[in-house]
C-alpha cells in the first residue's frame, strides 16, 4: 500500500516532568500484536526501570537558518518498494536555501537500515545512525541536492517526490523539512531543526530569541513542530507523548500515525503542511484518535510577553515512542538551542569545526551559527564524536568559521556574539556536564594568510631590522596569551561541572612534497610552505599547551594524524591541493577577481587548509583516543 | 654558491639590458609610422569588456577602464596586441583589470591609477612580456598592483623607474597555465619597489619553484613584508647577494624550527 501523503500532523508528547506518570495500562497494549508496541514485552507501559530501553540521547540542534524564510514539513511512508508519495509546498517565487530528511527505522526491530531510502530514485544518504530507546534506528540527512532542481523549477504549490523504502517493513517512515528562501516573509526568523532521539524520560530544551517576544507584533511566530515515529492511537490507543512550554501543559497526545498507516511499518506523524497549527483544546486530554493532536502548536499562549527564552519539556511516558524531530520557526529569531539541563558535548571552534570548506563556505555570521550559510561538505568532527561515542550524543557543536579566540573572550563578557545573535560558545562551553572540545587559535595566529606568513618568513633577508620567522611566530603567539589564559578560566566551568575539556593542537595542513603525475613524475618540493607552517603550529601549539596544562586539560595533538597527508599529498586530509609557496602568492588581496578564471578564490581553494571528510576523521580519532587514554 | 648566484645575476641583468635597448628600438618604430586605413573604432566595448584590437595607448587604456567600470565591478579591458607607449602620461581612476596577449612596452610613462591588475590568464597564451622602462607608477591610498603571467616563457623586465602601490606589488611569472608550473622570469634593474600602506600586502615576486628566475639588480624595496621566491632566484643589494632561492629559503627556515624546538 502507499504511504499517504504527509501532512505534517506534528505529534510530539512533550510531557511535563510531572506528567511522565502515564497513562494507565490496559490490556489491549500488553498485547504483543498492538502495533507500536514491544513485541516481545508486555509490559509497555512499565515506569522507567532498569530493563528499560536505553536512552536515545535526546535532540540536538541539527540546523539554524535564518533569514526571509519558510519551511515545509511534510511526512510519508510506504508499504511497497514502488514508494508513496510526498508533497513538499513550495511558496510563491521561493527558492530551496536547504532540505533535510529524518528517517525512522521500525521500532524494535533492531536492525540499521542498509539499503538507502531513495527520493525520486536517487538514494539519500544514510547519514547521523542514532540508536533510539526502543531498538530502532534514526537517519538525518542533507538533501538538498535531491530535491532542490525539481522544486526550484516548479511552480508555487504542491510538488510531489517518490520516496521509496528498499525494507519498507524495517522503516516507519520519513520526514522532510525543506526551508524556503521566501521573498513573501516579511522580516527575518528562523527555522531550527533538533534531531536525534528523545530520551525516555524526557528532554528540556532551552530556546533563546534575539529581542522580547512582542505578541502583539502580526510577525511575531512561535511554531514548533514533531516528529513521531512508532506511535499508534487509533481507536483511541494510549501510546503518546506530553509536551509542556514555560511549565505549562501543550498537550498530552502527540503521536500517532497521521502520515502513515496503522500498522508496524508505517507508524510517523509530523507537524507541518496542511495541519491547523491549533493547540489541543484540552492540554490534559490524552489521544482518542491519531488526529486528536497533530503535532503542531503554536507558543504563543504559553509564553510570557516581553519573554527573550522558552523552556519545551517533552516526554515519552510509554517508553516506545520515537520522538525523532522537532523544527521551531520563529520570530524573534532563534539565536541558540540548549538541550537538557546542560549539554554533555560541546565543541566549540574555528573553521576547522565546521565541516566547511573555502568555496563552500558563504560567510554569513548572522544568518548561520556557525558563520556559513549551507550544507558543509565534510561532517565536522564534533558531530563524528557524538556519533561514535553515546556519553557525548547529547553535542551542541558551535564552532563559527574563522573565528579567534579573541573574539570568543570578548563575546562571552559581552553576552553577545558581536555579529550574530547566537549565544556566545564560551557561555554554552561553561554548561558542558560531559565533554568540551576546543579548537581556536589558528585565526589569531592569522594562520591561514599565506602571503602575509610567507612576508614575515622571508622579509628578514632584505633588512636587518626585522624578527625572524620564528620570531615572528613567537611574538605573534605571545600576544594571544592573555587571551588564551581567559578563555581556559571560562572553561573551569565546564570541567567543575564534570566535563573533560580538550584542547586540540593545530595540524600542518600543508605536505612536504606536493605529489603530482603519474608516479609522482611532477612532484615538487614544498618544504618552504611546509616549515613556515611548522614553525607557526608549534608557537601556537606551545601556547595552547603550556597554558592548558595549568588547568589540567587534556591536549589533543593532531600533527601526527595529519602529517603526510597535508595539501600536495595524493591522499589529503584536507581540501587543498597545493603545497608550493610561489603559488600561495599569487593569492593577491588586491586580484580585482576579473576574469573568473582568475579569480584568488580558485587559489585560497587550492590552498584550502579545511580537513576534509578524512581530516574530521583524523581528528574526531585523536579526541576520542585521548580520552580513552586519558580513562586508562 | 655566492660567486655563482652573484654571477648568474650578472648575466642575466645583461641580458635585460640587452632586452631594453631592443624594446625601445621596436616601440618606436611600431608607434611613430604609418595611420592604417579606416581603422575600426578602437576599443570595442561588449558585455562590459572593452577590447582592443590593436596594439594600445595609455591614454586609451585608461578611459577604457573608466568606460566599463561600475560601482560593482572593476574596468575590464581586454588587450589582444598589447600595450605600447613612451614619453605619456595618463590616469587610471577606477580599479581596472587588464587581460594580455602580448607585449606591455612602456617607457619613459606616468601613470597613477586605482588597483590595477595585468594579467594574461584569459586571453594570452604564448609568450607575453610586461617591459616597463623608466616607468613611474603610483597607486591610491588603497591601490595595489598585480601582473600575472602564465607561461613559461613569459617575462617582466623593471628597469629604472618606481612602482608605489600602498596595498602591495605583486609580481608572478609562474608557467603554470597548464596546472604544472615551470618557469617564468622576473628581472628587476634599478628600480624602486613600495608597497607602504595600513594593512599593506608588501611585495611579492615569483616565479616556478621549477625552472623559475627571478634577479634583481640593486633594486629599492620598500615594504613591510617582502618575498622573493623562484627556483633561481638572487637579489643584489649593494654588494650583497640575497639568495631567494626556494631551497635556500626553506633550509634557512628548517634551522630556525629545529632551533626553537630544541631549545622548548
Amino acid at each position: 500500500m502507499h504511504s499517504l501523503t504527509s501532512t505534517a500532523r506534528g505529534g510530539l508528547a512533550l510531557l511535563a516532568a510531572t506528567a511522565c506518570v502515564v497513562a494507565t495500562a490496559s490490556p489491549s497494549l500488553a498485547a504483543p500484536a498492538t502495533p507500536g508496541t514491544n513485541p516481545r514485552s508486555a509490559a509497555r507501559l512499565a515506569p522507567l526501570a532498569a530493563d528499560a530501553a536505553p536512552a536515545g540521547g535526546g535532540l540536538q540542534l541539527k540546523v539554524n537558518e535564518r533569514g526571509r524564510i519558510s519551511r515545509s514539513i511534510a511526512a510519508v511512508a510506504s508499504d511497497g518498494p514502488e514508494g508513496g508519495t510526498l508533497t513538499v509546498h513550495k511558496p510563491a517565487g521561493a527558492t530551496v536555501r536547504g532540505a533535510y530528511m529524518a528517517i525512522a527505522s521500525t521500532g524494535f526491530t533492531g536492525t540499521p537500515l542498509g539499503d538507502p531510502i531513495t527520493v525520486d530514485g536517487k538514494q539519500v544518504p544514510m547519514s547521523n545512525e542514532v540508536a533510539t530507546g526502543i531498538g530502532s534506528y534514526n537517519y538525518f540527512a542533507d538533501v538538498t541536492s535531491l530535491v532542490k532542481a525539481k522544486i526550484d523549477a516548479a511552480p508555487a504549490g504542491g510538488v510531489g517526490f517518490a520516496v521509496a523504502e528498499p525494507q519498507p517493513e524495517l522503516v516507519d517512515g520519513e520526514i522532510v523539512v525543506v526551508i524556503f528562501n521566501d521573498p513573501s516573509v516579511p522580516v527575518d526568523q528562523t527555522v531550527s531543526l533538533l534531531y536525534g532521539a528523545l530520551s525516555p524520560t524526557g528532554d528540556e530544551y532551552q530556546v533563546s530569541l534575539a529581542s522580547p517576544i512582542r505578541k502583539a507584533d502580526p510577525n511575531t511566530r512561535l511554531e514548533m513542530s514533531l516528529g513521531i515515529s512508532y506511535s499508534f492511537q487509533a481507536n483511541g490507543t494510549q501510546q503518546y507523548s506530553s509536551v509542556d512550554v514555560d511549565g505549562k501543559r501543550l498537550s498530552t497526545a502527540a503521536g500517532g500515525e497521521d502520515d502513515g498507516a496503522s500498522h508496524n511499518g508505517a507508524l510517523i506523524t509530523a507537524g507541518g503542511d496542511g495541519d491547523s497549527g491549533a493547540d489541543p483544546a484540552d492540554p490534559q486530554a490524552t489521544p482518542a484518535e491519531p488526529r486528536s493532536d497533530d503535532e503542531l502548536y503554536d507558543l504563543t499562549p504559553f509564553v510570557a510577553e516581553g519573554d527573550k527564552s522558552i523552556q519545551v519539556r517533552t516526554v515519552n511516558p510509554s517508553l516506545d515512542d520515537n520522538v525523532l524531530l522537532a523544527t521551531f520557526t520563529m520570530n524573534p529569531p532563534v539565536t541558540g538551542i540548549a538541550t537538557g539541563d546542560g549539554t554533555a558535548y560541546v565543541g566549540i571552534g574555528d573553521s576547522t569545526t565546521t565541516g566547511f570548506s573555502v568555496p563552500t563556505c558563504i560567510q554569513d555570521r548572522v544568518a548561520s551559527a556557525f558563520g556559513c550559510v549551507g550544507p558543509p561538505p565534510a561532517t565536522p568532527y564534533p558531530d563524528r564524536i557524538a556519533a561514535a561515542d553515546s556519553r557525548f550524543a547529547d553535542e551542541h557543536r558551535a564552532g563559527i568559521w574563522g573565528y579567534t579566540i579573541r573574539e570568543a573572550v570578548a563575546d562571552a563578557k559581552n553576552g553577545q556574539n558581536a555579529k550574530g545573535e547566537w549565544t556566545p560558545q564560551l557561555l554554552q562551553a561553561e554548561h558542558a556536564t560531559k565533554l568540551v572540545t576546543v579548537s581556536l587559535g589558528a585565526n589569531d595566529m592569522q594562520f591561514s594568510d599565506v602571503t602575509y606568513w610567507l612576508g614575515q618568513c622571508t622579509v628578514k633577508q632584505f633588512t636587518t631590522i626585522k624578527s625572524s620567522c620564528d620570531e615572528a611566530a613567537r611574538k605573534r603567539a605571545e600576544g594571544m596569551r592573555a587571551n588564551v589564559q581567559a578563555m581556559m578560566t571560562r572553561l573551569d566551568a565546564a570541567q567543575r561541572n564534570g566535563a573533560t575539556v580538550v584542547i586540540t593542537q593545530y595540524y600542518n595542513p600543508y605536505n612536504i612534497r606536493k605529489e603530482a603525475g603519474p608516479f609522482n613524475v611532477a612532484s615538487r618540493d614544498c618544504s618552504l610552505l611546509w616549515v613556515i607552517s611548522q614553525i607557526i603550529t608549534f608557537r601556537l601549539n606551545q601556547v595552547l599547551g603550556q597554558e592548558a596544562a595549568k588547568h589540567g586539560f587534556l591536549l589533543a595533538p593532531l600533527a601526527g594524524r595529519f602529517a603526510g597527508h597535508g595539501a600536495g599529498a595524493k591522499d589529503s586530509y584536507v581540501f587543498g591541493s597545493d603545497c608550493d609557496a610561489a603559488g600561495a602568492l599569487t593569492a593577491a588581496r588586491f586580484n580585482l577577481g576579473w576574469p573568473p578564471s582568475f579569480n584568488s578564490g580558485e587559489l585560497h581553494k587550492r590552498f584550502d587548509p579545511h580537513p576534509n571528510n578524512k581530516g574530521t576523521q583524523a581528528q574526531a580519532d585523536q579526541i576520542l583516543d585521548q580520552l580513552n587514554a586519558a580513562v586508562k | 654558491m655566492r660567486r655563482s648566484i652573484a654571477l648568474t645575476v650578472a648575466a642575466t641583468v645583461t641580458v635585460a639590458s640587452v632586452g631594453f635597448a631592443t624594446w625601445h628600438s621596436e616601440v618606436f618604430a611600431g608607434t611613430q609610422h604609418g595611420k592604417p586605413s579606416a581603422p575600426a573604432a578602437e576599443p570595442s566595448i561588449a558585455d562590459g569588456i572593452a577590447t582592443f584590437q590593436r596594439p594600445a595607448r595609455l591614454g586609451a587604456l585608461a578611459k577604457a577602464c573608466l568606460a566599463t567600470a561600475t560601482a560593482e565591478r572593476p574596468g575590464a579591458v581586454v588587450l589582444r596586441r598589447g600595450l605600447q607607449d613612451s614619453h605619456a602620461s595618463a590616469k587610471i581612476t577606477v580599479p581596472c583589470a587588464v587581460q594580455l596577449a602580448g607585449a606591455v612596452t612602456l617607457h619613459d610613462v606616468r601613470v597613477s591609477s586605482r588597483t590595477l591588475n595585468v594579467t594574461d590568464s584569459a586571453v594570452g597564451a604564448g609568450q607575453n612580456t610586461v617591459s616597463l622602462s623608466d616607468a613611474w607608477f603610483t597607486g591610491s591610498g588603497d591601490a595595489g598592483l598585480l601582473i600575472a603571467l602564465s607561461d613559461p616563457a613569459d617575462r617582466v623586465v623593471v628597469g629604472g623607474g618606481s612602482l608605489h602601490y600602498p596595498a602591495g606589488i605583486a609580481m608572478q611569472v609562474r608557467g603554470d597555465r597548464s596546472g604544472v608550473d615551470s618557469g617564468g622570469t622576473v628581472l628587476i634593474n634599478h628600480t624602486t619597489l613600495s608597497a607602504r600602506g595600513p594593512d599593506s600586502a608588501g611585495i611579492a615576486v615569483s616565479a616556478s619553484t621549477k625552472r623559475g628566475v627571478i634577479a634583481g639588480n640593486q633594486p629599492r624595496l620598500d615594504a613591510d613584508s617582502i618575498t622573493f621566491v623562484a627556483d633561481k632566484c638572487a637579489v643584489t643589494q649593494g654588494r650583497r647577494v640575497i639568495d631567494c632561492r626556494a631551497s635556500h629559503l626553506a633550509a634557512d627556515l628548517k634551522s630556525q624550527s629545529a632551533k626553537a624546538r630544541s631549545a622548548k
